[in-house]
């Protein structure tokens, strides 16, 4: 008996020896903060939106990356979606801050332009990325190509289509000159995709602003006042939900497929149920990696490249699940 | 001497041996070992609650101190805002000077700030806040200059530049408090949940070991007090003299053992003193009984001698007396009285060899017979004797003491044929049975009383008087030859008186055996 409870004692004192040590080294590793980097050679901020979006999630991965393979540390800064006041104050702050480089996804042409040419003045090292109709003259970029987004999104609508359908097209409008180019490369890369079909035929090219309604009246308008159009390509991320359940309420799912942008949840959810055929979607980690990259290039004093082309993939009911399952690793 | 110390060492090697063993753990490692853990035990459950309140309170104070120094840094920053827009509307010395004062104070404050802090997620916000307050205090000196200057555009445009960058300190700041209330919160609470958990776990441990505790507390009282009230028994029936008691051993520690170990040894030891000391005692005893006895027979010896020089008045005179009688009468033709005399002759010569040396049987017979050849030449007729004596080698060399059957035989004779007017007979007889050699003396007369009987051969030899034994030739009674026969063989049984048939019986039982021969050398030499 008396071994047993030697026993029982031993056990104790080691069972109270492990949760003691385990709350020292828990404290410390809890008091002790994350350094995610030694003696970086610069400072970069990355001003971010400020959503739990998953293209969010990739670009710091990729961003965090190159933050380890080029000795920067990489700040990430948020601001509320495409504000260009925040984006203003946040840039600014920087500056005065004293950051070595800062990358930005422009909310607009003019002023962005102008809070680029101040921040240069002061020294700092600016790029954009992911600004497909807003291209800032002079200053770096990553991010898609506004032509291959239109030639994957037309790929797509060829598909959906078998090659025979009247097409309506979306756009978000930079409100400037920047804008039309944007506009342009898009519409040319759809109808170079389309080129091979003579049924297949955009009927209608319709711009919105950054109202987050827009797009729904227009998709409404479309439904009601153009019978001819059974296919619709939306390149505004935001706006796609929207457009896809004006469909569902109006009965139109599967008369009229389709197209849009972006990996918000609603989206991929509306994959999933068949309301939209499928999306077109920028590398968020490689153009997170690729603005970090080309910043430290640019402060090491190395030629860079004034545009960086990121990949496109696309998401429908093949692999919608499978992209579900990924972020839900993640 | 020695070999007691060597039993001391080879026990105390012993019971070392024994405390090394497995199954021997001793009271005090066991009580040792147990106090530690238990102090171990309540220990670690003290600092735990101790640490436990350390994290939360650090946790508190560091958040505390981070707010403390932002917030001292943004009521600097306040001031030397407030003394800008003093010396701008008033261009007031004072205002001035305590606009430097600041300016110093925040550029202190800002690089202790900034050297303090690392490229973690919030050092990189300290360094941000400690770069915008650098930027701040050098727009603050443009806009200085300037006023100096009268630069009205240049102090008008910095001014506004200062009134933005101190609103961006001061948002920056409060983000960066309330982020750091926000973590220190969720750390709190994280950590608080936790040392929750741990602490119930704690308290179960720690109520368990007190339990735990009060159980071997009780039960190494029963282990110590209950093996040493049964050796206290044990003691008690061992001082009451029962050396034999059986001391079981007890199933706990070695030191009880080794107790219980030594208790046995004790016992043992005292038993075989005990029996050494009764054996002692026992051989002394024999010792003194033999050397008794040897004084006993000494003394017979000296008697008997000294009786039979008494009864030898000038023997050789005598001697050379009767053997000229014998000589003259034979000259004369008188041959009774020349065999009378011869025979007197010859028991005299008997008698005058002495009693250190032994005889045959068939020595002790002719002498017999010369001494009865005496009685009937005196009382003719009166006296019959009658000789059974089987001519056998064995019993006629049958070795005996000297002069043991004339003394009886002449007892026969005065004390029962001698008692009749009519006379009586006499008899010997010597016979062989079993492992002993019989001798028979027998007379007719008056019975011996039974008392009288048992008295004699009952009674230790006591030395008489020359008195007492008067009317003996020899002066050598029954006592003396009883005696002598008793010492001479070892036994007690070597006579037996009995009467039958109108005769008295004197029964010598001898023992029969060849080792008698060499005894004769033994008794020879005493």
């Amino acid at each position: 008996m008396l071994k047993g409870i030697f026993g029982i004692l031993i056990g104790m004192l080691l069972i109270l020896s492990i949760m003691f040590g385990k709350l020292v080294i828990s404290t410390d590793l809890k008091t002790e903060e994350k350094v995610s980097i030694e003696n970086p050679k610069h400072h970069i901020q990355l001003i971010v939106q400020n959503t739990d979006e998953y293209f969010w999630t990739l670009f710091q991965e990729g961003a965090k990356a190159a933050e380890e393979e080029f000795g920067v540390y990489v700040e990430l800064v948020t601001v509320a979606q495409r504000d260009t006041d925040d984006l203003t104050k946040a840039v600014e702050m920087g500056v005065n801050a004293g950051v070595d480089a800062i990358a930005l996804q422009a909310a607009d042409l003019e002023r962005t332009q102008t809070i680029i040419e101040g921040a240069k003045e002061q020294g700092v090292a600016m790029l954009t990325y992911e600004s497909k109709n807003f291209i800032i003259p002079s200053t770096p970029m990553v991010g898609t190509n506004s032509y291959s987004l239109g030639c994957t999104a037309g790929k797509m609508a060829v598909e959906a289509s078998r090659g025979q359908a009247n097409v309506a097209v979306i756009i978000n409008n930079g409100g400037n000159q920047g804008d039309e180019q944007y506009k342009n490369n898009i519409v040319q890369g759809i109808m170079d995709s389309f080129s091979v079909y003579s049924t297949i035929n955009i009927k209608y090219i319709y711009t919105i602003n950054a109202d987050m309604f827009e797009a729904e009246k227009l998709a409404s308008s479309i439904i009601e006042d153009t019978n001819n159009v059974n296919f619709i390509i939306c390149f505004d991320e935001r706006s796609t939900p929207g457009i896809a359940q004006i469909l569902v309420d109006n009965n139109k799912v599967g008369d009229i497929k389709l197209i849009g942008c972006g990996v918000m949840p609603q989206t991929l959810d509306y994959i999933k149920r068949g309301v939209i055929y499928g999306t077109v979607c920028p590398n968020a980690y490689e153009i997170g990696y690729s603005s970090v990259k080309q910043l430290a290039q640019s402060l090491n004093g190395e030629q860079i490249s004034d545009y960086i082309s990121t990949k496109l993939y696309t998401i429908d009911v093949n692999n919608v699940e499978q992209y579900n399952q990924k972020m839900e690793l993640d | 001497m020695l070999s007691n110390t060597t039993k001391k060492w080879n026990w105390i090697n012993g019971c070392n041996q024994m405390i090394k063993r497995k199954n021997g753990i001793t009271y005090r490692t066991k009580l040792i070992t147990f106090f530690l853990l238990a102090i171990a035990i309540t220990s670690l459950v003290g600092l735990y609650n101790y640490q436990s309140s350390r994290v939360l309170m650090s946790d508190m104070t560091d958040m505390l101190n981070r707010t403390q120094e932002l917030t001292s840094l943004f009521n600097e920053v306040d001031q030397i805002q407030m003394n800008l827009e003093d010396y701008l509307s008033s261009r007031s010395t004072d205002s001035l000077q305590s606009f430097y004062d600041y300016s110093n104070s925040i550029s202190h404050h800002s690089n202790i700030l900034e050297n303090t802090s690392g490229y973690t997620e919030r050092g990189i916000k300290i360094k941000n806040l400690s770069g915008m307050v650098d930027h701040y205090i050098k727009t603050l000196d443009k806009t200085v200059i300037a006023k100096r200057n009268k630069k009205i555009d240049e102090y008008t445009d910095g001014y506004q530049q200062a009134v933005k960058e101190h609103s961006y300190i001061g948002e920056y700041i409060e983000e960066m408090m309330s982020t750091d209330l926000s973590d220190s919160a969720q750390k709190y609470i994280e950590i608080q949940k936790e040392i929750d958990q741990s602490a119930t776990i704690n308290y179960f441990m720690f109520g368990i070991t007190i339990i735990l505790i009060t159980t071997i507390i009780v039960i190494f009282s029963i282990e110590i007090t209950k093996p040493i009230s049964k050796l206290v028994s044990y003691a008690m029936e061992v001082s009451d003299g029962n050396f034999d008691v059986d001391v079981t051993d007890e199933k706990t520690s070695s030191e009880i053992k080794i107790l219980y170990h030594a208790f046995r040894g004790m016992t043992v030891s005292i038993r075989e003193y005990v029996n050494e000391l009764q054996e002692k005692q026992r051989l002394e005893r024999t010792l003194t009984d033999e050397k008794l006895n040897n004084l006993k027979m000494k003394s017979a010896l000296h008697e008997a001698e000294l009786m039979a020089l008494q009864s030898q008045v000038n023997p050789h005179f005598i001697f050379n007396t009767i053997n000229i009688g014998a000589k003259v009468a034979m000259l004369q033709g008188d041959n009774v009285t020349c065999e009378y005399l011869e025979n007197f002759a010859d028991i005299f010569r008997y008698n005058l060899k002495g009693l250190d040396y032994n005889a045959t049987l068939n020595e002790e017979i002719n002498n017999v017979e010369a001494y009865m050849n005496l009685l009937i030449t005196r009382f003719g007729d009166m006296i019959d004797f009658r000789l059974d004596f089987p001519q056998d080698e064995a019993m006629r060399n049958f070795i005996l003491p000297r002069m043991t059957l004339q003394p009886l035989i002449e007892n026969a004779y005065i004390h029962g044929v001698s008692k009749s007017e009519e006379g009586g007979i006499i008899e010997l007889k010597v016979k062989y049975e079993g492992s002993k050699l019989f001798v028979i003396i027998s007379n007719t007369g008056n019975e011996i009383p039974k008392d009288t009987i048992q008295l004699i051969l009952s009674r230790k030899y006591k030395k008489k008087s020359i008195k007492e034994e008067k009317g003996h030739t020899t002066g050598i009674g029954i006592d003396n030859v009883l005696n002598r026969l008793r010492l001479f063989y070892e036994e007690k049984d070597v006579m037996n008186i009995t009467y039958s048939n109108g005769k008295t019986n004197i029964i010598l039982m001898l023992p029969f055996e060849d080792t008698i021969e060499s005894d004769k050398e033994s008794w020879e030499n005493v």
